[in-house]
């Protein structure tokens, strides 16, 4: 399984990568980005992971920018302090997120999930509806 | 040329050796060249040549094809000196064609001065066919011996000499065990004995025991049951015993199989309950006892008698073809019944049952037959009963049903069918379809219940479900249906209830209203039992007798004092006794809570059936009627004292004139009594009053009968003085007829009071307004200053609470919580410093919100601690710089003013390694403190709401300070806040 971090924080993401690979070693973070404009960057001239985490509030900008420059195939799972306005969005729309910190358990779990999910029933963000969703007061 | 070779060279004694070569029995000749130089008579024979032929002809044409080649290979090498001589075997031909075996013998000579062979021959036909026949016929016999299933052996001199495979394996030794071993072990030891005795009485030359069976014994133990064939024969020069046996034990198993087999038939038919003929042609062969006794015969005279005689005679034909179809080959199995006579001429009805068997090679019948007079009877019998039950079951009004194991209706009374409009042959539905829903798992634990319990089920109700889905209720009663004590099913009877219910229901309703009825009564009723308990007690006598919970037990007894007790006990005994219908008695009434009343108590007798089922009755208070004449004679006493000591005037008119009058108003109007009594009612009212009271008075008289209250006013004796009074007048009737009744308060003080009062009031009026006036400018002055100290305190509460929630933001402590937890394991060291320097940044913030201003000195130190977690977070991508000279550092500013703007800087712009935020925070040339950040606005979704920027500069209003200014150039925000002086 392929994953892609997307944290502006570099402790935070050595972190994270740390975490997963205890989790699961066979799990491979092919790329660790900070920026917006670098996710993009690397998302359009790489073939796509298996599942990206991703920060909110990333260097240059948020990174719900990216969804409107690259359409992303595979499932993401939102990192995220706390941003009441985000997270409400994501329960609504039943996404997965993890708040940060992040604990050890939920990591787990989400990795579970989507190593144990068949391709079909992954779920994609539609990025035209997720900007809608994220825009909505 | 015969001559030539006996003239020329043959020796001497030629003679000699002529005869013995010519008489010779062996055939000789010479042969030189492959053609014969000399042949004598024995070889011409031989081969039915003659001599003169046999010296023409070539030796190798009298060679058999099948050997030649050999011999002219042999020939040849002997030719070229290296042959073989000695004795050979070849074939000749005869003359006539046939092939002669012979045995020669070549030996190399010289014969007039040239190499010849000296052949002498042989005939060995005859010999070798001999040998070939006595190999076959070897063979042939050993092959019969060792493959006959036989055993075989030969027993000289009481040992084994010869045994067969087939004994060996019949006796489970091997060959070589049994060789020269002794005879006998192969005997079993119990049959040993006799078996010597036959052997030793053969010896001596008896001829009786040569064939017997015997018991041999395997090696394995088995016991083996032979026939033996013994016989003498000769061997290797001596006698012995050739012997031929027979392994029988099979044999010997299935005879006592089939004797076991035939006994047991035979005792079966002979016990047989049931009939058994056996017949053929027109024959009885066989009867067995039960078929001799079911006609009243022996089984002798059953033989003799029995004959188509014995078949009525409705019967008999039939019987007879059935026969008859038999004896011609027919094999069916045939069943039928059919009637005979009985030896004492009673007609049975019998069963046949016949099986084609074959006798001798010839077909026959064995019958079984049974008497199923009685059974026939029974059945009979049993389905006139069955009908007339089932007719009596339709003739019931009530359901009867029966139920199999599976809980299906197996049967239904006509009355059934139509209470649940079932049509005639509808039967076999589950049960449960005839109640609700509801109760199907009622219904089905109960039908369960009596397949279990095999009790009676004593009456449940439900509610039944018709087809058409109308319902009634129902009642089930019902018992399992057994048989030899096994559960069958169930049978019971269904009444329809919705009568009885109906009733019930009516019953209840009237028992409800007449309960409800009794319960409205204010009266107190009750009901006893025979022994004076109580057993009802509506509302108003719970009230009554001070029961305040549901517990309304009490006896009769119980209700009154303890004085009147025994007077009430004689009252119900004869109540009770003399079943007196009715009876009333007057008590002092018991209250729960002690209390007493005085009470009439009425009591009548319940009579049910004939007995007396108790007492009900109803309680009256009397304690009302008992005041009520009491305060009635206090009332009149009382009255008339009052009356009489009234301050009111009083009077009583009739006719319109005075009929009473009190000494109040006699004083009032300065009369006496006697003056004042039947005077006209208008000589006390002033003339110019007169014509009202005259109205009034004809209005009173006219049916206004409500009481009236007015001012007005009465003449004084004197003519001129007016009294102000207030009148109050009612009808009422004195001695049957109408009269007014009325009182006059003298109200002269009251009026004076009253008009001294309304000049106090409108002084009083007027202080008021002025006063009031004066009141409503004040507040609107407080009010005024009220909403500025509100609006101040609220102000003030603001930026406490937003200093407190933008500093002690969840977001930030989040954030560095995330800082903190990343670098534990990476930089454990920085950890620690991180956590140090987050712990300084809240307790500051938690300090220092309250205070409104403080030194920039310990603003800086604690920023530097900010800026130390802010670096750890985005490392090089903020950079704040502090140029602050130490002289400056006793100014003051408001706390956490700088850290905001940081933060602020933060959340609104990108940054990056390339691109770092850069902050300057320094003092101007005005003495303002500056923080400058470059801009590098992030783009939308962070919305600024400006509540920060705000917050500072009210907190500045707040002290009444040069307020900060925020400055957004192209290229950067720019904050200056004013500094304080030390």
């Amino acid at each position: 399984m392929q994953v892609v971090i997307i944290e502006d924080e570099e402790f935070a993401a050595r972190r994270l990568e740390r975490m997963i690979n205890e989790i699961d070693p066979d799990m491979q973070i092919v790329a660790k980005l900070e920026s917006v404009s670098d996710s993009i960057k690397w998302l359009k001239n790489n073939q796509q992971p298996d599942l990206i985490f991703m920060d909110i509030h990333l260097e240059d900008n948020s990174s719900f920018a990216i969804f409107n420059s690259v359409k992303i195939h595979c499932p993401v799972v939102f990192t995220t302090a706390t941003d009441e306005k985000s997270t409400i969005v994501f329960k609504q729309n039943k996404l997965d997120y993890l708040l940060k910190p992040i604990c050890a358990d939920e990591l787990k779990k989400i990795i579970e999930k989507y190593c144990n999910l068949p391709f079909g029933e992954r779920k994609i963000l539609d990025a035209a509806l997720f900007a809608d969703l994220v825009k909505k007061p | 040329m015969q001559a030539a070779i006996s003239d020329q060279h043959l020796p001497e004694n030629f003679e000699l050796f002529h005869n013995m070569v010519e008489n010779a029995r062996d055939g000789i000749n010479i042969t030189q060249n492959g053609v014969f130089k000399y042949v004598n008579k024995a070889f011409c024979d031989m081969l039915g040549y003659s001599r003169e032929e046999m010296c023409c002809t070539n030796a190798s044409d009298l060679l058999a094809s099948s050997d030649k080649q050999r011999m002219m290979e042999q020939h040849f090498l002997r030719m070229q000196g290296i042959g073989k001589y000695g004795i050979d075997y070849t074939t000749l031909l005869h003359k006539n064609g046939s092939e002669v075996e012979i045995e020669f013998n070549v030996t190399p000579i010289t014969y007039q001065g040239e190499n010849a062979s000296f052949i002498s021959t042989r005939d060995i036909t005859e010999r070798k066919r001999m040998q070939e026949k006595l190999e076959q016929s070897e063979y042939k016999y050993r092959n019969l011996v060792e493959n006959a299933h036989d055993g075989i052996i030969i027993n000289q001199f009481g040992k084994f000499k010869f045994v067969n495979p087939a004994f060996c394996k019949m006796l489970e030794y091997s060959e070589d065990e049994l060789l020269e071993n002794d005879f006998v072990i192969f005997l079993a030891e119990d049959d040993r004995e006799r078996l010597l005795q036959y052997h030793k009485l053969r010896m001596e030359g008896d001829r009786n025991h040569m064939i017997y069976e015997a018991k041999g014994v395997a090696k394995s133990g088995r016991i083996i049951h032979f026939e033996i064939n013994t016989s003498f024969i000769e061997y290797n020069g001596h006698p012995a015993t050739f012997i031929i046996m027979r392994d029988h034990t099979e044999q010997k198993a299935l005879e006592e199989t089939l004797k076991a087999s035939e006994k047991k038939y035979r005792t079966l038919i002979e016990k047989s309950l049931d009939g058994i003929v056996i017949s053929q042609d027109v024959k009885i062969i066989m009867v067995n006892k039960a078929f001799a006794d079911m006609l009243g015969f022996t089984v002798d005279e059953c033989m003799e008698n029995f004959g188509p005689h014995l078949i009525v005679p409705e019967d008999r034909e039939r019987v007879m073809n059935h026969h008859l179809e038999r004896m011609k080959g027919d094999m069916s199995d045939k069943k039928y019944t059919l009637s005979m006579f009985h030896k004492n001429g009673n007609r049975i009805i019998t069963e046949f049952s016949s099986t084609a068997i074959e006798i001798d090679g010839r077909p026959a019948s064995l019958i079984t037959s049974r008497d199923i007079t009685s059974r026939i009877k029974m059945q009979e019998a049993l389905e006139k009963s069955e009908r007339k039950f089932r007719e009596l079951a339709d003739l019931l009004p009530q359901t009867i049903f029966e139920l199999d194991l599976g809980g299906n209706v197996t049967y239904l009374n006509k009355a059934g069918k139509i209470a649940f409009r079932l049509s005639e042959n509808e039967i076999g539905f589950q049960a449960t379809t005839g109640v609700i829903p509801e109760d199907h798992e009622r219904l089905l634990d109960n039908i369960k219940k009596a397949f279990i319990e095999k009790g009676r089920d004593g009456g449940m109700e439900y509610t039944a479900l018709r087809r058409d889905g109308s319902t009634f209720p129902i009642v089930i009663y019902s018992s399992p249906m057994t048989e030899n004590n096994e559960i069958k099913g169930v049978r019971g009877l269904i009444v329809d209830i919705s009568e009885r219910k109906a009733m019930e229901e009516a019953l209840r309703q009237s028992e409800r209203k007449f309960r409800e009825l009794a319960d409205l009564l204010p009266q107190t009723v009750y009901e006893l039992d025979a022994q004076g308990y109580g057993t009802y007690l509506n509302k108003s006598g719970q009230i009554a007798m001070g029961f305040t919970g549901d517990d309304i037990r009490f006896h009769a007894l119980d209700g009154v004092i303890p004085e009147d007790r025994a007077r009430m006990q004689e009252n119900m005994r004869k109540t009770f006794q003399e079943k007196r219908l009715s009876f009333s008695d007057e008590y002092t009434a018991l209250r729960k809570d002690g209390s007493t009343f005085p009470a009439i108590f009425y009591a009548a007798a319940m009579i049910g059936n004939g007995q007396f089922l108790g007492t009900r009755g109803l309680i009256i208070d009397i304690s009302e009627r008992k005041a009520m004449e009491e305060a009635l004679r206090k009332s009149e006493e009382h009255y008339r004292h009052v009356i009489q000591s009234l301050q009111e005037g009083l009077f009583v008119l009739q006719d319109e004139k005075f009929r009473f009058v009190n000494d109040a108003i006699v004083d009032i109007l300065g009369y006496t009594v006697e003056e004042m009594t039947g005077k006209h009612f208008t000589s006390v009212i002033p003339p110019e009053l007169r014509d009202e009271a005259v109205r009034k008075n004809y209005r009173r008289r006219s049916g206004h009968t409500d009481s009236w209250s007015y001012e007005f006013q009465l003449l004084h004796k004197d003519g001129k003085t007016r009294i102000p009074v207030i009148l109050s007048t009612n009808l009422t009737e004195l001695d049957g007829k109408t009269a007014v009744v009325g009182t006059a308060k003298d109200i002269t003080d009251r009026i004076k009071a009253e008009e001294e009062i309304k000049a106090a009031h409108k002084r009083l009026e007027e202080i008021n307004r002025d006063l009031e006036q004066t009141i409503r400018e004040r507040t609107k002055e407080l009010t005024k200053a009220n909403t500025q100290l509100l609006k101040l305190q609220k102000e003030n509460l603001q930026s406490q609470f937003d200093v407190l929630k933008q500093q002690v933001n969840p977001h930030f402590l989040f954030n560095s919580l995330n800082v903190l937890i990343s670098l534990i394991r990476l930089e454990p060291e920085l950890a620690e410093k991180f956590t140090e320097h987050l712990a300084k940044v809240y307790r500051y913030v938690l300090e220092n919100k309250d205070n409104e201003l403080v030194n920039l000195s310990t603003e800086i130190s604690f920023l530097d601690a900010y800026i130390f977690l802010i670096n750890i977070r985005f490392m090089d991508k903020v950079v704040v710089n502090i140029r602050i000279p130490d002289d400056k550092k006793n100014h003051r500013v408001i706390p956490l003013a700088m850290q905001l703007l940081i933060e602020n800087a933060i959340k609104h712009n990108a940054m990056s390694k390339k691109s770092p935020l850069v902050i300057d925070i320094f003092i101007d040339e005005d003495n303002q403190l500056n923080v400058v950040n470059n801009l590098q606005e992030r783009e939308a979704h962070m919305t600024s709401t400006g509540v920060g920027l705000k917050n500072i500069q009210n907190r500045y209003r707040l002290l009444n300070n040069t307020i900060p200014v925020f400055e957004k150039t192209e290229t950067h925000f720019i904050a200056r806040i004013p500094l304080a002086a030390e």
